[in-house]
């Protein structure tokens, strides 16, 4: 399970979104969006200085993310000059809003980290040994001024001389986000900027929880949410299990549900209504299929995986779709007219919405949370609503091997007998999903029932989390 | 020795702009160490919207603002050590 570190990246989004959904609601939005970069990165003397025009300069970019805009259309464009685009932009009509990507670098604000090179660090003691020049099987380490460097243009990055250093002098520089890349998705441009390789990217968000520059954003629709709401219109909201402890600990899920309705949503609804609905079907379609290969459907990040890279097992996934799309299609038989949007952890989840067209809007917790904010909700001072009545399982959805735990629960229920000849399986995070594809795929491994979840710990580690996850994990067991 | 009064603001502007890390490390602070301290949660203190800039904690009574996880782990330290 990632830990969550509360780093500049994060607090500096939170407070962009904060303070864009106060001046929309103070009815200054066109105004203030030209002076949002210096308002949220002050002016500072000395030192700092020059730094502070870069943060603004990228400031201005995470503005037309937080807005929703697709970054293609807009790169070029000034803030005044979006400024009179607005209103078609909060009425959703807006040719410059992305219904593409969910995830994208900003070229500008990629540092072009010098990825996969060898550097010899300040640990170095200029032994007399030296082990790193003889080994080097290429001559690349010299001497300069008395100390050891690398001459990057030889240096063929094979580590042989990071090995031979006892001092742990020399250390391998790596890209954040291609680390993260669970499944090698990232490529380098000619530049030496990054850039998503859109054919094999899943939108788990890895990159986006990882890079220290913030150059990786994912457009955000909470502004349009926001704009339907305070026009009256009917707004349903939906919200994932891991929304358990977003509001720390002391927030209940009954409050975050009155929280949902005081904020001005028309009612909000637990996915894990759809959850088990899921969970109980696919118990089903196990116990008649029992030598099946079924691969889970509720992590949109895994499916679309399959389907992308391995394309001859994709008839092998979960005939059920995910609670997020069952829990609407719920909704929809008895409130078509409404809108519905679905509160989660999740960027992938906007994509599966835009595939199905519905629900209508994907919102993170981060969003949500700088919109009460903004309104000031106040979930902790709240009575809190009744939940509907859910299982315990279908809370676990929101954690690794939650999926799984609950269709061997149906399994059991429905069977009315002890299951024990099922063979289960479960990735935890992306890359463990592409190596339990690729044994399945050649023929290695095969399990009755493959729980996918892209994210490292379920969906309690999603990219639009507020709180550490292994917070959520403690309340989540005792749901 | 009288213990030293932390109230943790966990408001939702707090929370947003990070009281949930200091809680954070409040927890993982040793018992003898927490045995020192008098440290409780709080509603809004209602100072976040125009007068100060979150989170907030107070000290004693006092207030203070824009607290870092790294603030947070100093005001301990200076209370302890005194």
């Amino acid at each position: 399970m990632r830990k969550l570190v509360l780093n500049k990246v994060i607090t500096g989004r939170r407070r962009l979104y904060l303070e864009l959904a106060k001046s929309y609601l103070d009815g200054n939005l066109k105004d203030e969006i030209p002076k949002l970069p210096s308002k949220l990165i002050p002016e500072e003397h000395g030192e700092g200085r020059i730094r502070v025009f870069y943060e603004r300069e990228i400031m201005k970019e995470k503005i037309k993310y937080a807005l929703g805009l697709n970054h293609f259309k807009v790169k070029n464009m000034e803030l005044y000059e979006i400024k009179d685009e607005i209103d078609t932009i909060l009425e959703g009509s807006s040719d410059l809003i992305d219904r593409e990507k969910e995830i994208d670098i900003i070229d500008k604000v990629c540092n072009e980290c010098p990825g996969g090179r060898y550097y010899v660090t300040d640990l170095c003691r200029n032994c007399v040994a030296r082990s790193c020049m003889s080994t080097c099987p290429k001559n690349a380490i010299k001497l300069e001024n008395g100390k050891v460097v690398i001459d990057q243009n030889i240096c063929i990055k094979c580590g042989m001389c990071e090995k031979a250093c006892p001092y742990h002098a020399i250390t391998k520089l790596g890209t954040p986000c291609e680390l993260a890349c669970g499944i090698n998705a990232l490529n380098r441009t000619e530049s030496g900027t990054m850039s998503v390789n859109q054919e094999k990217c899943v939108s788990c968000g890895s990159c986006y929880i990882e890079c220290p520059f913030g150059a990786i954003e994912t457009p955000s629709q909470m502004i349009q949410v926001l704009h339907k709401i305070q026009k009256g219109e009917k707004v349903i909201a939906i919200f994932a299990p891991a929304a358990i402890a977003q509001f720390g600990r002391m927030v209940t899920m009954n409050q975050f549900k009155e929280s949902l309705i005081q904020f001005g949503f028309h009612s909000a609804v637990e996915v894990t209504k759809g959850a088990d609905k899921v969970a109980e079907l696919e118990a089903e379609h196990l116990l008649k299929h029992k030598d099946d290969l079924m691969f889970t459907s509720c992590c949109p990040s895994f499916v679309a995986h399959i389907k992308k890279t391995y394309g001859e097992l994709s008839d092998r996934i979960s005939p059920v779709s995910s609670p997020m799309i069952e829990t609407v299609k719920m909704i929809k038989e008895t409130d078509s007219d409404a809108l519905i949007v679905f509160v989660g952890p999740c960027i992938s989840k906007k994509k599966e919405a835009r595939e199905n067209s519905y629900p209508d809007y994907v919102l993170t917790f981060e969003e949500i949370a700088s919109l009460f904010a903004a309104k000031k909700i106040e979930p902790g001072e709240m009575k809190g609503m009744e939940l509907a009545d859910s299982t315990s399982e279908a809370w676990n959805f929101a954690s690794s091997g939650g999926v799984t735990g609950a269709v061997v629960y149906y399994m059991k229920k429905i069977a009315n007998e002890e299951i024990s000849d099922i063979r289960t399986e479960i990735a935890n995070g992306l890359k463990e999903c592409e190596l339990k594809l690729k044994d399945i795929k050649n023929g290695k491994s095969c399990p009755n029932v493959l729980e996918g979840m892209a994210c490292f710990g379920g969906c309690i580690s999603g990219p639009g989390v507020m709180v550490d996850p292994k917070i959520a994990n403690m309340a989540l067991k005792k749901m | 020795m009288s213990k030293s009064k932390i109230e943790i603001c966990v408001g939702t502007t707090c929370h947003v702009m990070g009281a949930h890390a200091l809680s954070e490390i409040y927890d993982e602070l040793s018992e003898d160490i927490k045995d020192k301290f008098d440290c409780k949660y709080s509603l809004c203190f209602g100072d976040c919207h125009e007068k100060a800039k979150p989170p907030l904690i107070k000290v004693n009574g006092e207030l203070v603002q824009n607290v870092t996880p790294d603030m947070f782990r100093e005001i301990i330290e200076k209370i302890v050590k005194e």
